[in-house]
């Protein structure tokens, strides 16, 4: 078989096995007859997309979000629900799947530049990456700013710098946050490359115009741009395979070690590489999604590290095979256990089921749970108390100390002013509150007030959900 | 006949040695017909499921009423099918493989010192490490299997280069992570050695340092399988292994002097530390660096808290030990040099000597202390099983729950086993007001709260609570004793 035809059979099967990769857990779900996207934030987008579709609201038109903090003005990035709204619960499903084989073909195309193994064995581990898992099966504003990111790479070294510098400020529409990430990256590399900046001076307005269109109309700001939960949840969030949401595996992290020694040799050549992977681990700290972008330097880190243990001569050939299968278990077992995750995580059926009665409740009604179910609950068309879009939120820690006071309080009357407080009509419980979330056991704190005070009944129970109306908190 | 004709006067010796070993842990061991720790029922369980269902115990249904269970199987498989549940067979066992480490350590010394009468004293110093001694004499533990083969593995390293020990390091990679999950300290020993040799130059050859990549990333591809769903709950903590901090201060123990002297002995603590000085200063030998490692890796953890005082403390003895070879070996030179050399065999005696009074015999009056479960507790742990109801859920202290659910075979309130315990830190301190508070109404409500319909009153109340109070059980109408130190909870 000549080279272009087998390079094209490899493209191809490449291609299939991140359709597979992508495709498998909305497939599994579905066997499972879980059909819901999964986490809570896609619920979110779905519902600004749904309202933006329903209305035909202008796209820098301010748009009160009712459900959210109990109503409050939309704050984050525009960009991710428009382009939901044409279609929100198709796109919410399989516009992510789309943009994450985009974003594989020009991973491919870029590396492809560098060196065509280094593309394959980059593009494999891409593809079985948790993050990107995470970024392209799950409805999120992140999964285009990578794919954006990525065009503007491969624009920028197929020398259409023009093209490549506005793809920084369109990102700004999905992620202003990542678009000023991008641009002090592409600062540092002018500088160092000693470009002209005018390309980045460019990009820089166009960038602090989409932030103003967006943001400029904000009445204030207030809330969390960032939360630093500490040292050991960075750990936990960084690797996937400790449970952290979107994380990089633990062989890709040990891999990616072994791909710095060996660039190493060429000491002061790959400073920059160096440079970012310290940077992007120190800003991982306090920004989630900077790890999705620490991700694809580590695979490209790891690619090198995989060809060069292929390639090097080895004294036991035992050992030289042990060692590459032990390692190709690693990283999939990593792909396999966070597929494994995303299959059964929330919502599923029994959730649903709860979500659906609360929907069926009057529209100004407000539900309280733990703020990690407030997206949940806005979808179902409730108020939530908090839910945890933090940026720009209302009275952010007061209703954080309320909530959680109202979750962990054995007063009774400590516990109807809060609900008084917030008129709270509905309170929402599942199991996994009550399995570490919030309580250790059934029959504590506010479950316990919730049993034995008659102001409380239960309005819907299927062993997994349990909804409690509000019967009077007035009657003393 | 000709085997015997090519074992050397060293080789008897060696084996006199285990021999010697092995009939001093035998000795305590057939003093009773039991184990000295309620953690050897928990291993019991497990051997017995595998033998009767021919599979795996991954959700036990009595531990914390229902529960899942993550614990590397090979120990449960091995002692399974090799004493077919034999009460006999179990206890003798885990002496003969916690005396093989007699065998690792003479090696290894033999290794270091090139003097065979050094390695013979170093493996009865190892042997008697106190802590050593105690956790695994006449107990079911994994460590009599993990620790000696984490030693042969370090011999094997250092020997790597013939493809006999390549090929037993390799497979004792691959069953370490399923014995224990100790082999996360062999993977740390492997990375603060590689540290080591760059920091001091040491050459490491290529096939050594695959044979380590391969022994890294095996541990922790299985580690990681084995324990995914601890890892996925508990993150990085699950280091700590979800134990209640009411007993972790217990566990997890910062050093302190005494501790270490009592835990590692005496001889073994000065030779060692002597051996230390000795080996990285003026020899700088591999393996030497190799044990150190062992020892750095361990006195890390320690010191963060990171592993339980009992566990360092035992790695600390034998790692020491095996540094005092080049103490012992140092002192046999120097005296040599001497004009005593022609007392050189009184010499050898004295040494000995000095090892039995300050080595065995304190750990022998330490192994008499050793308490196995007392006959009645095993006794009313059989009544219970043949005449409580199945679904009943026993009250017992934690230190004891693993006996209800091995041999009395009901439901607990918990036990030692915390990771992935649901709740462990609340129901230890309900199993302790429920002794302690004499509150009929308070006991009860707890009571209720886990379907407890047996309330056991065990031997060691006082040992394990100080002042325990069960006054409430004078209430005959709700609690009826059917039988001594045995309630049945009828409110």
């Amino acid at each position: 078989m000549k080279s272009g035809a087998k390079r094209k059979l490899v493209f191809l099967g490449l291609l299939l096995f991140c359709i597979i990769i992508l495709v498998s857990p909305v497939y599994l779900r579905h066997l499972n007859s879980d059909d819901y996207l999964i986490g809570d934030k896609p619920y979110y987008y779905l519902r600004i997309a749904n309202y933006i579709n329903e209305t035909n609201a202008p796209i820098f038109e301010n748009i009160n979000d009712n459900f959210s903090f109990e109503g409050r003005e939309y704050s984050e990035e525009i960009g991710w629900p428009y382009l939901l709204s044409f279609n929100p619960v198709f796109l919410s499903f399989y516009l992510p799947i789309i943009l994450g084989i985009l974003s594989f073909i020009l991973f491919y195309l870029i590396l492809n530049r560098i060196n065509y193994n280094l593309s394959i064995a980059g593009s494999l581990l891409f593809i079985s990456s948790p993050s990107f898992i995470y970024l392209f099966t799950i409805s999120n504003k992140y999964g285009i700013s990578i794919f954006l990111s990525l065009l503007a790479v491969y624009l920028y070294i197929n020398k259409k710098e023009l093209l490549s510098c506005l793809c920084i400020p369109l990102i700004g529409f999905f992620s202003l946050a990542s678009s000023i990430f991008l641009l002090s990256i592409y600062l540092i590399y002018s500088i160092f490359k000693k470009e002209k900046l005018i390309y980045f001076y460019l990009s820089l307005i166009l960038t602090f115009l989409a932030g103003y269109m967006q943001f400029g109309k904000l009445t204030g700001v207030s809330g969390l741009f960032f939360v630093n939960r500490g040292f050991s949840y960075f750990l936990q969030n960084l690797v996937s395979d400790f449970g952290g949401r979107f994380g990089i595996g633990i062989f890709m992290i040990l891999l990616a070690f072994i791909g710095i020694f060996i660039l190493w040799k060429d000491k002061y050549r790959f400073v920059l590489i160096y440079l970012l992977f310290l940077a992007l681990l120190s800003l991982s700290y306090f920004f989630d999604f900077i790890i999705f972008y620490l991700n694809i330097l580590i695979v490209i880190l790891v690619g090198l590290a995989m060809i060069s243990l292929y390639q090097m001569r080895w004294e036991s050939d035992y050992i030289k095979g042990l060692i590459i299968l032990i390692l190709i278990c690693g990283l999939l077992f990593s792909s396999v256990s966070f597929i494994n995750r995303l299959v059964g995580d929330e919502p599923r059926k029994e959730l649903n089921e709860g979500l659906f009665y609360l929907s069926r409740q009057p529209d100004d009604y407000v539900a309280f749970s733990h703020y990690t179910r407030g997206d949940w609950i806005a979808y179902a068309g409730k108020k939530n108390v908090m839910d945890s879009n933090f940026f720009n939120a209302p009275d952010l820690y007061g209703r954080f100390y309320d909530s959680d006071t109202l979750l962990h309080t054995q007063d009774i009357n400590t516990a109807l002013e809060i609900v008084k407080k917030y008129n709270i009509n509905y309170i929402f419980i599942d199991k996994e509150m009550k399995s570490g979330l919030v309580w250790n056991d059934d029959n504590s704190e506010l479950l316990f007030i919730l049993k034995n005070d008659k102001r409380f009944k239960k309005a819907f129970d299927n062993n997994y959900v349990e909804i409690w109306r509000v019967e009077d908190v007035f009657i003393s | 006949m000709n085997l015997f004709k090519k074992i050397s006067k060293e080789g008897w010796l060696l084996l006199f040695i285990f021999i010697f070993v092995l009939a001093f842990r035998l000795y305590f061991v057939f003093q009773s017909k039991n184990f000295s720790s309620d953690e050897a029922y928990f291993h019991l369980r497990h051997i017995n499921y595998i033998l009767e269902n021919n599979k795996i115990l991954f959700y036990d249904d009595l531990s914390y009423g229902g529960r899942y269970i993550l614990y590397p199987p090979l120990f449960h498989i091995l002692f399974a099918y090799i004493t077919l549940g034999s009460m006999l067979l179990l206890k003798i066992f885990p002496a003969i493989f916690a005396s093989l480490l007699v065998f690792a350590v003479y090696f290894i010394a033999k290794y270091i010192t090139n003097d065979k009468k050094t390695a013979l004293f170093t493996s009865l110093l190892a042997s008697f490490v106190p802590l050593y001694m105690t956790e695994t004499l006449n107990n079911l533990s994994p460590y009599s299997l993990v620790i000696p083969l984490i030693f042969f593995m370090l011999y094997c390293l250092s020997k790597i280069d013939k493809q006999f020990y390549l090929l037993l390091f390799i497979l004792s990679s691959l069953l370490l992570p399923f014995l224990h999950a100790t082999a996360i300290l062999f993977l740390l020993t492997i990375l603060i050695y590689l540290v080591i040799s760059k920091s001091e130059g040491l050459e490491l050859t290529k096939l050594k340092k695959e044979a380590m990549l391969f022994s890294v990333a095996v541990i922790i591809l299985i580690e990681l399988i084995i324990f995914k769903k601890a890892f996925l709950q508990y993150g990085l903590d699950v280091i700590w292994q979800n134990i209640p901090v009411n007993i972790f201060a217990d566990e997890f123990k910062s050093l302190n002097v005494f501790e270490i002297i009592f835990g590692v002995g005496i001889v073994q603590l000065i030779f060692g530390l002597f051996g230390l000085y000795y080996g990285l200063h003026k020899l700088k030998k591999r393996l030497v660096y190799m044990t150190s490692s062992l020892i750095l890796g361990i006195f890390v953890l320690l010191l963060l808290r990171l592993i339980p005082l009992s566990v360092g403390l035992m790695f600390l003895g034998i790692s020491l030990a095996i540094t005092s070879s080049l103490t012992i070996k140092f002192i046999f030179e120097y005296f040599e040099q001497t004009k005593l050399f022609n007392y050189e065999k009184y010499f050898t005696y004295m040494f000995l000597f000095l090892v039995l009074f300050l080595s065995i015999i304190p750990i022998y009056s330490i192994a008499n202390k050793v308490s196995p479960v007392f006959d009645q507790t095993i006794a009313d742990m059989e009544w219970i099983n043949n005449n409580v109801r199945e679904d009943a859920t026993v009250l017992a202290p934690l230190q004891e729950g693993n006996l209800i659910i091995s041999l009395a075979k009901r439901k607990n309130v918990a036990d030692s086993e915390f990771l992935l315990a649901p709740n462990a830190l609340k129901r230890s301190e309900d199993i302790k007001i429920m002794y302690t508070v004499g509150s009929e109404a308070i006991a009860l409500g707890l009571m209720h709260k886990y379907n407890i319909n047996v309330i056991y009153e065990s031997d060691n109340l006082d040992k394990i609570y100080g002042k325990y109070n069960l006054a409430y059980l004078n209430n005959k109408e709700c609690f009826n004793e059917i039988m001594w130190r045995i309630y049945e909870v009828r409110c």
